[in-house]
Order: C-alpha cells, then structure tokens, then sequence
C-alpha cells in the first residue's frame, strides 16, 4: 500500500488541519457512495476520508466563479514552476482545497478538458489516491486514473 | 509537444508566440527579446528535471511526480543529483562547454532545488519551464527570484 500513497508522508498538507472535510451533506437528493471494491478501497489514504458524497444538487454559481477565479490565479502564480509541492501550497489551491467535496466535479472537468497537477487537491478533498504508484509523474495516466475514479462515483466526466 | 524545425514555425493552441514571449520575460527580466528562442508550446507532460535528463514522457519531481527508482524521494539537492546520475551524470566543476560531453546545471531556492538546465552548446542552454514552453536561452536569463541561483553542475559524456 506504501507504494500507492506517494507523498503522504512528505508533505503532510492532507492533514484534517488542512482541510476538514464535511461527509454528510444535510439530506442529498442522490448519493452516490464509493463501491465496496476492495482493489479500489485498498487504495484509500490511511486516517484520510473514505469516500466522498456526491449530491445531484446543482454547483452554486457563486461557488463555479470562485473556483474559476482560484483556478486562473493558480495556474498563473505556478505556470513556472516545476514543483509539484510548490503549485499545491500556492495559496489559491489550498483555498480550492478548502471549498472541499462540492469542486472535485469542477476539479475533475478541468482535468478532463487538459491534465494537470489537481492531483494532490483531489486527494487531500477524497482522502483517496487512484494513482498507481507505477503512474507517478505520466501525467495523462494519472489525469485518466482521476477521471476513472469520478466515473465509479457518477460524476459525468 | 511541437518543435521548431528550419522550415516550421511554431503554432501553439491557445497562444501566440509572441504572448508566450511576453509571458516568459516577465518572470525572467534577464531575458531580453533576442536572447531566447520559445522551442515549444506550454506542455504538462514533462519539466525542467526530465527535460534536462532527456525524457520528455514523464513530469520529474521526488514529490508526486516520477522519480528513478532507488533515489530518496525527497526535494534535496542530494536527491535530485542522485536523480541525474541515473542517467550517467556525473558532478564537474564548471559549465564551460566541453568536447564530448553534455552538462546540466540545477537551480534552487532556499536551498530546495527549483530548476535544471541542459547545455546546448558554448553558450547555449535549454530549458522547459515548468509546465509552460521550452526555450532555448543563455544561461544567466534563468537567474534570479523564480528559480534561484545555479547551486550544482553535471556531466555525462555525450552519446
């Protein structure tokens, strides 16, 4: 399982101090819960959160033009850099972080549209890593890994 | 990834030239216009770290990224030299052009590793920054705030 979990242990960033995530929204209309599919599971981040609840409920307006506005001034700030570490601190990304599990459908259509490092966001939101550790650094396996894992979950991507 | 070629002028979705110039010389005031060359449109699938090492298929970096297997994954200037020397570097004492070999030069911040660039010849280098383009450049136009400063240079002979 060590191998699966790439940076937990390096940059402690998905610590709950972090991020805190919310699991139970209040009565959605749909849910669409993690399988029980032990090859999948065995791969959820040790202590992270096991699943993400996905409501039918409609993305705020106000909400998609924050995480737009976050995405731009990101993908602007860390456009130079090659550190992955780096472009996930960048403040925008830990505030993208800190919207929580109502981006991740947001998330996973930028990624789908081009590949790039939401990775880390994903995970420390999820609390699940879909990469294979063998996949680290091939950039369109692990955007296909991601868009896998929302597929699973019913997200339309 | 699109290349210049002698007979083909670079087109990048999204992007002019010129934009990817003006963007590029902002974050790197000692370029001037004419001393670099955009080699390549904005590209995620690989950085300075597998640019420099000649690989172009994967995004090298100690955390979340690919690593050659056996180095320590961690963002240290040891580490990213253990990282070179999987691919035959070897550290040398300056970056003066050499016959029959290839050098790199890595850059770091803080003292946490930032960037690398490849020897192109006497005077030239290369370098993909970040996930942006790849330019061709001297090597003192990468210098200053965003990359830091050259901390370690490496050879390997040419093959």
């Amino acid at each position: 399982m060590d191998g699966m979990i790439y940076h937990i242990d390096a940059v402690p960033v998905f610590s709950t101090a972090v991020y805190t995530p919310v699991l139970a929204p209040p009565a959605p209309q749909r849910t669409a819960r993690a399988k029980s599919d032990s090859s999948f599971d065995s791969r959820l981040v040790a202590g992270g959160v096991t699943g993400v609840e996905i409501t039918s409920d409609p993305i705020p307006p106000a909400t998609r033009r924050r995480f737009d506005r976050l995405a731009r001034k990101w993908k602007s700030e860390t456009l130079f850099t090659s550190a992955i570490d780096d472009m996930a601190m960048n403040s925008n990304y830990q505030q993208i972080i800190g919207m929580g599990p109502v981006v991740v459908p947001l998330i996973l259509g930028r990624l789908k549209e081009r590949p790039d490092f939401w990775f880390w966001a994903l995970t420390a939101i999820t609390g699940t890593n879909p990469i294979p550790a063998r996949d680290l650094g091939n950039i369109k396996k692990m955007r296909d890994a991601w868009l896998g894992w929302g597929r699973q979950r019913g997200y339309s991507v | 990834m699109a290349r210049v070629g002698k007979a083909k002028r670079l087109q990048c979705v999204g992007y002019t030239i010129p934009q990817i110039k003006t963007a590029i010389r902002k974050k790197f005031p000692n370029l001037s216009p004419t001393s670099f060359k955009v080699t390549s449109c904005p590209d995620e699938d690989y950085n300075c770290i597998g640019w420099a090492a000649g690989d172009t298929k994967n995004f090298w970096w100690p955390i979340g990224g690919y690593w050659p297997p056996g180095v320590p994954r961690e963002r240290t200037l040891d580490a990213f030299k253990q990282a070179f020397a999987t691919k035959g570097y070897v550290e040398c004492e300056d970056v003066r052009a050499e016959d029959g070999f290839e050098k790199i030069v890595i850059y770091a911040r803080d003292g946490k590793p930032t960037h690398a660039a490849r020897q192109l010849s006497a005077s030239g280098w290369t370098s993909k920054l970040g996930t942006f383009a790849d330019i061709s450049h001297r090597l003192i136009g990468v210098d200053g705030d965003e990359y830091g400063a050259r901390v370690a240079q490496m050879k390997r002979p040419k093959s």
